[in-house]
């Protein structure tokens, strides 16, 4: 058997929106989205850690909902939403999450931490007063080896703060 | 720096409770090497956000003369009290010492046993 050489292997094309923009990508059938996104469309700000579904630290949000991207094929991504931490911020701002999570000290290798802000951004976009205990439940599936997680609780709860002040000056 | 002592302490929890190395050889017309039994974190449990306790850190400035501007480290020295720590407190709770991590469920079945 041979095997065909790489570009010639993208033989799938989708269209989908990631980070609020219109892309298409054309790649291997076979692909993962963590591996869309990272190999095909240099999107390396979403980790891959075991690709078995077991650590966390490939999370997207598909359509609004924290997903495992190393378990979701991309060809069923055509037509849908992603957003990858970077899609987080806007006009060149830090996304809250992020500035607390800076601020805070919520990570030290920090390979856990994309993950963890979409997966917290999909908490707060569905219950923007969490608490403690619906902030351990959410990112339970977000293995962090480092931080022993208590600084990543606090952060989330000092991005709600942040968030409501944003909130209150606008209107 | 905060984050270096309470990560410590949930490694030390996750070798404490749960992190058990096992090793298998294989077999001889391979190599005969010793692998890991369960080379994948679904059988190799760590703690979760849903496992960790609260932590109270008290850092105590005190620097250290050898180390470059008085520094030292903060980073694996919290990490040994933790299993010593755990065992005492199994020990203090039913009265059985176990002298081994993990410190599992099985162990002080047995130990109580006995
Ligand atoms: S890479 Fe570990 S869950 Fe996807
Ligand atoms: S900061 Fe290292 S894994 Fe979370």
């Amino acid at each position: 058997m041979t095997t065909l050489p790489i570009e010639s292997q993208k033989t799938s094309q989708i269209r989908f929106t990631l980070n609020g923009e219109e892309t298409d990508v054309c790649f291997a059938p076979y692909k993962t989205l963590l591996e869309v996104l990272r190999e095909d469309l240099g999107h390396t700000g979403t980790k891959h850690g075991c690709e078995l579904g077991e650590c966390g630290a490939c999370a997207v949000l598909l359509d609004g909902k924290p997903v495992l991207s190393c378990l979701v094929l991309a060809v069923d991504c055509s037509g849908r939403q992603v957003l990858t931490v970077e899609g987080l911020g806007e006009d060149g701002n830090l996304h809250p999450l992020q500035d607390a999570f800076a601020d805070l000290g919520a990570a030290q290798c920090g390979y856990c931490t994309p993950a963890i802000l979409v997966t917290a951004k999909a908490l707060l976009d569905q219950n923007p007063h969490p608490s403690r205990d619906q902030i351990r439940e959410a990112i339970s599936g977000n293995l962090c080896r480092c931080t022993g997680y208590l600084q990543i609780f606090e952060a989330v709860e000092a991005a709600v703060l942040k968030i409501a002040a944003q909130k209150s000056t606008v209107t | 720096m905060r984050g270096q002592v309470e990560g410590s302490v949930y490694m030390g929890l996750g070798e404490a409770l749960m992190e058990e190395q096992e090793f298998r050889r294989l077999p001889k017309k391979l190599s005969h090497a010793l692998v890991h039994k369960f080379p994948s974190i679904l059988e190799y449990k760590s703690p979760t956000s849903l496992d960790m306790p609260e932590v109270t850190t008290e850092l105590i400035e005190a620097p250290d003369p050898r180390g470059p501007f008085g520094a030292k480290e903060v980073g694996q020295g919290p990490l040994l009290p933790i299993m010593p720590a755990v065992a005492n407190a199994v020990y203090d709770a039913v009265g059985v010492r176990i002298d081994e991590i993990p410190v599992t469920p099985e162990k002080i079945m047995k130990a109580l046993a006995e």
